[in-house]
């Protein structure tokens, strides 16, 4: 007894000690690290945990002094004073009473951040099976550069305002820009190789975001966060207090924090010893009673069962029979495509998997091999991994999901419908929490009703944007639109403007903001590809920045491509750059963007259209990508043609126009552009 | 139109007491407007005018001129009839086949759409039933796109309930109309192929009584003879499985978005869990659409015609290569996008024909299977008890059965290269028949796509066998 006593005794010791330690420690926030830029002259936000009453100081090597005092929050903050630009590291130094760190090889230059959906978070390696044009040539090729420099946010989404986002800081080289976002990167390459100064990029992005995800409760206009009630405000407390419940639920489970590796390595797949968690063995024991697990139907999404919009991970088991004859032969097992990852065990024989991100949409075709096939009764167990956005099976591309002979694929067994289910793991932004495997925690858990993901109004600003509170940047650049496909120019005009407006309460008032429209494609948009409906957000991102100082909305309607993850990242990078030197920076560019629409007189059967930036404009008549509706809005093909700075447009069908449309289809190219060779925007114009 | 729910006393349980007490209101009510409906309204005669004496003339028919009396605009509902669509044509040949000739009854209904009644045309079967002595008749019908007045008049079960309105019409006149009533062949393709074989399953069936009641149709039997249905559009409610379970192997060949690729695969997998409500395994369907096609194959072969090896046809080994022969029909007319029939987006202006024949008198268009219903872009809900009606009375599979089956001849044909719909559909329609003891002339059509009224003389001889 006397033993455990003392044993006892010793761990209390060893946890208070511990825990002493720990809460002397200064925590820096994430992004306060080594390698980090902060904008030039500008007074910005430092910030980091410690003690509650801990008064810690923060000196920096170009003599600034600044000293701060935790309170119960255990957060301390000031805000610093940036010099002018110089190519010199420097350091900073946080001291308490116990503690002191340096951080290490600070710039002081320009400093921007990338925001928005999947589509700014593209990196140079592209996601199989998308690529970039040129992005393996411009990791290999382009010169290793010190003094370019990114932050690259890990995604997190909350309900309510969050402190610190991880992260780490990425110094340019060939060996570390594959996973950078190629727009990010060509805009700051190119403000880097015209300012000759230090630039850096907070690449902050949450893939599958709406654009209310990155409104702030107060900024939000009433009739945005459409897929709710027309007044979010009366709704946030519901959802609030709801999702409390169900995060309080799953705080009860042991939890990991799914964590980049040191070099990158990513947080599922195993690396120096860490991985996360999968329990195969217990759900692979033979002894397993699957019937006694739910069942659903597959091919399906989880959005189309009970599991609606969670993430994390799921099992999928199938027992059944082959022909006698198969046994002792090779198989094939196809699966389509499985969002995002999985793992196949073939009577409990691993057989195949899909680890690497973003391989939601590869085709999943397994060789089972002929040693495993030897009896005709079999198990088919599939780990799945939902990282985010819908998951589960999208189906096979050609056929139904189906085991066949490897070298006869006319015999065939069809393994869709019926299979058995179970959550494991729950992933809640980017913490994941491990479920009892031998019972369906599910049935009693206080699942919320709202989809608590990314698509949640304002989860990004409290996720992702409130940790870089009063951080100084000299401006935004944006990528959004894909999942506010349908939204009328009058409302996504609305809920842009409230963006602006977000990013400007959160990063300062005078900060820049450069966006790009929305690009076209084939199969992303729920729409047909010769449907037009995108045609209302990009009208509403051309609008909303028309005009307005230190903004603007850069043109994509040439870089149209099947999926939304267009090859053509480099254009759209160089062209928010000009943009930005000439908006932000008073670069003298003459023409800083493709022609835009001004103004629009009618004289029938014409209508002329005046635009701005329209120097040697030129538009291929071939295409007709213009089309003019009269009074009832029916839209006809129409002719055009450039009159210095004009664009006239008619169609016989309509003798009196009103209204005119660019580019107006959820696929198109635009031929309509200036002597720089830079896209009009696509827009949606009527008579005043 | 008329909307309302009706109790369906085949299927009544204690269990669904609620249900029917909710109904029999429903009922009630419905009755008592009739009622009062009938008070109101004094309803026109259906009697034939047996002062019309016709008009006479002559079509050539091949070169050989048939002369016959045409007896026209034969108004066939006695109360608020729209003139435009329901009215038959009666064409009486001065040569009959017999003393009381069997009746003809052709149909122009096409993607459920309104159809008016026209004369004979020398170039499909009205014209060769002239020229072979049978009294034709033509009946039109109100469709999804026929209105009055804005308010959309034919949406389902409207285009058969005029159908049946017509034969009630030959039946009440049969003493007086040239012809025999009692053997009435009615033909039709696509959308109509699929009203005949409606007509043909649910002849004389309860559920249609009350509709036919308030619309005015006569008071008399619905029964046909013989139905003749070619590339029928039937069975809405399953074919989009079908479809899906046919065309999903070559789903390549279409522009699918991510979306209906994952709608494809579930369509698909959910074909054989209906397959089974019909007895039917997937095999046993695999092995007839081979047949079938591979009869069709050999039958043009021999009559001379080369069957392209794309087609992924041997008849030496009697094998197909169902891919190369799916993405051959794919080639000569690119497939539905999915699903084909009960439309994805339908909010969004994405609908079928089918979303329109199922929409409300306020020109909505609507859903019509559970699986649409639950999968609709702007979210899911449920369907209503009104349109699972409708949908119910517009499938002749659900009236089919041994007991029931007045109408006992059938001709079914199905182009292969018809991509307009399935294999499956027309395959379960002949079993269904088959085994509730019809006597059906079924085969599929070498290299047809989605047409009609072909291979006449076949037709003709089978009548004339069945008529002898």
């Amino acid at each position: 007894m006397n033993r455990y006593k003392s044993y006892i005794i010793s761990v209390i010791i060893a946890i208070c000690s511990a825990c002493t330690q720990k809460e002397s420690l200064i925590i820096p926030a994430t992004y306060i690290s080594d390698g980090m830029v902060l904008q030039q002259n500008a007074q910005t936000r430092l910030w980091g945990k410690a003690a509650p009453g801990t008064s810690v100081k923060i000196e920096t090597d170009w003599d600034c002094s600044f000293s701060a005092t935790t309170h119960n929050d255990s957060i301390w903050e000031v805000v610093i004073v940036t010099p002018k630009t110089d190519l010199k590291s420097h350091t900073i130094t946080l001291t308490s009473s116990e503690d002191k760190k340096t951080i290490k090889n600070v710039l002081i230059g320009e400093l921007w951040m990338a925001s928005g959906e999947s589509a700014m978070e593209f990196p140079l390696q592209g996601w199989a099976p998308d690529t970039i044009e040129g992005g393996l040539r411009t990791i290999k090729e382009d010169l290793p550069d010190t003094l370019l420099r990114f932050y690259h946010s890990e995604t997190q989404y909350a309900i309510r305002p969050v402190h610190d986002v991880g992260g780490h800081w990425i110094i340019d080289d060939t060996l570390t820009r594959n996973e950078i976002s190629a727009i990010a990167y060509h805009f700051a390459k190119t403000l880097r190789d015209s300012l000759q100064i230090p630039v850096g990029v907070i690449i902050n992005t949450l893939g599958e975001s709406r654009a209310e995800s990155w409104i702030s409760a107060e900024n939000m206009p009433n009739y945005a966060a459409n897929m709710y009630s027309a007044n979010w405000n009366e709704q946030i407390a519901a959802i609030t207090n709801e999702i409390d419940k169900y995060d309080k639920w799953l705080s009860k489970h042991t939890h990991r924090r799914l964590k980049y590796g040191p070099n990158g390595e990513d947080p599922y797949s195993s690396y120096k010893g860490q991985t996360l968690e999968f329990r195969d063995e217990a759900i692979l024991m033979s002894e397993n009673d699957y019937s006694k697990w739910a069942t659903l139907t597959l091919p399906s999404l989880w959005s189309q069962s009970n599991l609606k919009s969670l993430q994390g991970i799921c099992w999928y088991v199938k027992s059944d029979t082959i022909p006698r004859s198969w046994l002792g032969k090779k198989l094939k097992l196809h699966l389509g495509a499985i969002d995002d990852r999985d793992m196949v065990f073939f009577n409990g024989y691993e057989v195949g998997k899909h680890m690497a991100s973003n391989q939601f949409n590869e085709e999943r075709v397994y060789e089972i091999d002929s040693k495993y096939v030897k009896n005709t009764h079999f198990t088919l167990a599939i780990r799945v991994i939902n990282t985010g956005g819908e998951g589960g099976f999208r189906g096979c591309k050609n056929g139904r999901m189906r085991i066949t002979l490897a070298n006869d694929a006319s015999k065939k067994k069809y393994i869709d419908g019926q299979w058995k289910y179970r959550v494991t793991a729950l992933k809640r932004s980017n913490e994941i929490y491990l479920l009892n495997t031998e019972v369906d925690e599910l049935t009693n858990a206080p699942l919320p009703n709202w989809p608590y993901n990314e698509s949640l109004p304002t989860v990004a600003v409290n996720g992702m944007l409130a940790p870089f509170k009063n951080v100084a940047v000299k401006g935004v650049i944006w990528y959004q639109g894909e999942h506010n496909e349908f939204d009328a120019d009058t409302t996504y005009h609305a809920i842009n403007k409230a963006n602006i407006k977000t990013f400007k309460t959160y990063l300062g008032e005078d900060i820049s903001f450069y966006q790009l429209q929305a690009t076209p494609s084939e199969y992303a948009y729920k729409g047909k590809p010769n449907e037009c409906t995108m045609l209302g957000v990009r009208t509403a991102q051309y609008l909303v920045t028309k005009g307005q100082p230190k903004q603007g909305t850069v043109s994509t309607i040439d870089a149209g491509h099947k999926t939304f993850h267009t090859p053509y990242k480099r254009p759209m990078g160089e062209r928010l750059a000009r943009m930005a030197l000439s908006r932000t920076y008073g670069y003298d560019i003459k023409n800083d963007a493709g022609p835009e629409p001004i103004s629009m007189m009618a004289s029938d059967p014409l209508l002329v259209i005046r635009f701005k930036n329209a120097e040697g404009m030129t538009v291929d008549t071939e295409k007709c990508q213009f089309e003019v509706a009269g009074e009832d809005g029916e839209y006809f093909t129409a002719t055009s043609f450039v009159q210095g700075e004009d664009i006239a447009v008619f169609s016989h069908a309509v003798p009196h126009p009103k209204r005119v449309r660019y580019a107006a289809q959820n696929m198109t190219t635009g031929s309509l552009k200036n002597i720089e060779g830079l896209p009009c925007v696509s827009f949606e114009m009527a008579l005043e | 139109m008329i909307t309302f729910v009706l109790y369906d006393s085949t299927k009544h349980s204690t269990k669904k007491m609620n249900r029917l007490i909710k109904y029999t209101y429903v009922y009630i009510i419905l009755l008592m407007s009739l009622a009062l409906y009938s008070c109101s309204k004094e309803a026109g005669s259906l009697k034939w005018d047996t002062t019309n004496k016709g008009e006479h003339r002559t079509l050539t028919v091949g070169e050989v001129p048939v002369k016959y009396t045409a007896y026209e605009k034969l108004i066939y509902v006695s109360r608020n009839a729209d003139t435009t669509y329901q009215y038959l044509n009666i064409y009486v040949p001065n040569n009959l086949r017999e003393e009381n000739p069997p009746i003809f009854l052709r149909t122009y209904c096409g993607g459920y759409m309104a159809s008016k009644a026209k004369g004979p045309s020398a170039n499909d079967a009205t014209g060769y039933a002239l020229s072979e002595g049978y009294v034709v008749c033509i009946a039109g019908n109100r469709g999804w796109n026929s209105s009055i007045n804005g308010t959309y008049n034919g949406r389902a079960p409207e285009p058969i309930l005029d159908l049946k309105a017509a034969v009630r019409y030959l039946h009440y006149n049969d003493s007086i109309i040239p012809g025999d009533a009692n053997r009435i062949i009615a033909d039709g393709t696509s959308a109509g192929g699929a009203l005949v074989a409606l007509l043909g399953a649910s002849a004389n069936h309860s559920d249609y009584d009350l509709p036919l009641k308030i619309m005015g149709a006569a008071d008399s039997s619905d029964e046909i003879w013989a139905a003749v249905s070619y590339c029928p559009i039937t069975n809405l409610e399953n074919s989009d499985m079908a479809y899906e379970w046919q065309f999903c192997a070559i789903n390549e060949s279409r522009e699918l978005s991510e979306r209906q690729l994952l709608l494809s695969g579930q369509l698909a997998s959910q074909f054989p869990g209906y397959l089974a409500t019909q007895g039917v395994t997937e095999a046993q369907i695999d092995f007839w659409i081979r047949k079938h096609i591979l009869n069709a194959a050999k039958k043009a072969y021999d009559e001379g015609q080369t069957i392209s090896p794309k087609t992924g046809i041997s008849l030496a080994d009697t094998t197909i290569d169902m891919t190369a022969l799916l993405h051959y029909v794919a080639e000569a007319q690119p497939l539905k996008t999915t699903p084909a029939f009960d439309a994805y987006n339908v909010a969004n202006k994405h609908a079928t024909f089918e979303n329109k024949l199922f929409g409300s008198v306020q020109n909505k268009d609507q859903n019509f299977t559970e699986f649409a219903a639950h999968n609709q872009l702007e979210g899911n809900y449920e369907l209503g008890d009104d349109i699972k009606w409708r949908v119910r009375i517009m499938n002749p599979m659900n009236y089919i059965c041994k007991k029931n089956l007045k109408c006992k001849h059938w001709y079914i044909r199905y182009g292969t290269l018809d991509r307009d719909t399935s294999y499956p559909i027309s395959i379960l329609l002949k079993h269904k028949l088959f085994i509730s003891g019809a006597d059906v002339n079924f085969a599929f059509q070498w290299d047809e796509p989605h047409n009609g009224d072909y291979r006449l003389n076949e037709l003709f001889e089978w009548l004339s066998k069945l008529t002898r």
